[in-house]
């Protein structure tokens, strides 16, 4: 005690952790729960103070309080809505799109099944691709010359060729979704085959284990967080897909609601839109996140 | 105090803000370079933040007990630790950008490869598509392999792992 007390006369000089430790227990209760929720708190009020800020734009908050020290020129300060809209706006229009007119449902489901049925291609097509070039060697050698090339470009180059393909219907939108999605799913696939512990292989096969039971018994189990991972990032990839994929050609679904509210200057439908997506992402990958955590639950914490 | 808008831009596929930067920035060079950076700082700024905060505790405690200044501390032991995190978010970022040149030219743009390719395709010149993609397949693969001799020339000082 005497020692916290002597740590505080001197000020914060004294660097001894043991000091540390006793004036941090002598600390006013607001102050320690303060540092305990730093992160949250001091998160939180940046996030309000940005929203304020931006909200102060468009209303000419800024530009009213400055008036008096800048004259005429503060009338900058306050922009158009249709340049940044603002965070009432969005809301307001979000409320609108969602329950009153009810116009973003149909563009959901649109987008929607273009996603499903892109990522699910994706998951039926590079899982098993990355698995078998994981474990045959010359199929690996046969097919990366072609996984590392698509790997290297940006699959959306490929857009104005799927268009000339399959038009621009549901297909382009699967096929573009399907071709940014599959990458990360063959890749994480062949890395998880690659990375079995080869010792837990070797001792399965001397006992003369099947190839159909190494890859269901050793190899699936162990590549789990590897397909996940994949998977996340596919989630991701995907979600580009289904707005470039409208964005280019198509008239409904998300991306082309964006596409079309921009173009008509909506700002706050835009942002509406682009929140709808983010919203969607971060579930997904939350859900998968669960998945995770449920299928590991086997798994001995390293 | 910046990560809330780095998790809330991460998760925001940056392409979706397109109109609005178009708004923003007109369909000249500089909303390019804004879908640009915005594709590629978040790749960087999260593996370089996962560099630095992996870096070895006891090299820095040692350091410190022999009062080495905070400088030295960074330029020392900090920033070495960091490199192969920054280059692995290097070129994470370079695929980014590239996606942000095509996209953004695809989108509204009056020149570039990618509004080339996108008018080829228009056109049905599929023989000029296909050549367009190559060249951006070629950009990709070049710029990885760059990337890849930089990064060997600031990592030739560690110690090779032996393999196990």
């Amino acid at each position: 005690m005497t020692d916290a007390a002597d740590g505080r006369r001197n000020g914060m000089s004294s660097a001894a952790p043991m000091r540390a430790a006793n004036e941090e227990l002598q600390m006013p209760g607001a102050l320690r729960w303060y540092l305990a929720h730093e992160r949250v708190i001091l998160g939180t009020l940046v996030v309000m103070l940005f929203l304020i800020g931006w909200e102060g734009l468009e209303r000419g908050w800024w530009a009213d309080m400055l008036r008096p020290l800048l004259g005429a020129s503060a009338e900058r300060l306050q922009l158009k809505p249709i340049f940044i809209s603002s965070p009432t706006l969005i809301a307001a229009a979000a409320f609108r799109m969602f329950f009153v007119t009810g116009e973003i449902w149909p563009d959901l489901a649109w987008s929607g099944a273009g996603y499903v049925l892109g990522l699910g291609l994706a998951i039926a097509v590079g899982i098993p691709l990355g698995l078998a070039g994981g474990w045959y060697r010359r199929f690996s050698y046969a097919v990366e010359p072609f996984l590392s090339a698509l790997n290297a470009t940006p699959q959306v180059a490929f857009l104005p060729l799927i268009v000339v393909w399959v038009g621009t219907g549901l297909g382009q939108r699967v096929l573009i979704i399907f071709l940014l999605a599959v990458l990360p799913l063959a890749i994480n696939a062949h890395a998880a085959v690659r990375t079995t512990d080869p010792r837990l292989v070797k001792v399965a096969s001397s006992l003369g284990a099947s190839d159909w039971r190494l890859l269901r018994t050793i190899i699936l189990p162990s590549s789990v967080p590897f397909l996940l991972a994949g998977l996340r990032l596919a989630i991701g990839r995907g979600m580009i897909g289904v707005v470039v994929g409208e964005i280019y050609g198509s008239a409904a679904g998300i991306g082309a609601m964006i596409n079309q509210a921009g173009a008509r200057f909506q700002t706050d439908k835009v942002f509406v839109g682009v929140l709808t997506i983010v919203a969607a992402g971060v579930i997904l990958v939350e859900i998968v996140q669960r998945i995770e955590r449920r299928v590991d639950v086997w798994r001995a914490p390293a | 105090m910046i990560s809330p808008f780095v998790d809330t831009l991460n998760a925001v596929p940056r392409v979706t803000l397109l109109p609005l930067i178009i708004i923003w920035f007109g369909i000249g060079i500089w909303s390019k370079v804004v879908v640009v950076f915005l594709g590629a700082v978040i790749p960087i700024l999260i593996n370089t933040q996962s560099g630095v905060k992996t870096s070895e505790a006891r090299f820095i405690r040692v350091a410190r007990s022999f009062s080495a200044s905070r400088l030295k501390i960074f330029s020392s032991i900090i920033l070495p630790g960091t490199v192969p995190f920054i280059f692995t978010g290097l070129k994470y970022g370079a695929g980014r950008a590239l996606l942000g040149v095509v996209v953004g030219e695809l989108y509204a743009s009056t020149a570039g490869l990618g509004h080339m390719i996108a008018d080829a395709g228009n056109t049905f010149q599929t023989d000029i598509v296909f050549f367009g993609v190559l060249v951006f397949m070629a950009t990709g693969l070049i710029v990885v392999a760059l990337l890849d001799a930089v990064e060997r020339r600031f990592e030739n000082w560690r110690p090779a792992l032996s393999r196990s």
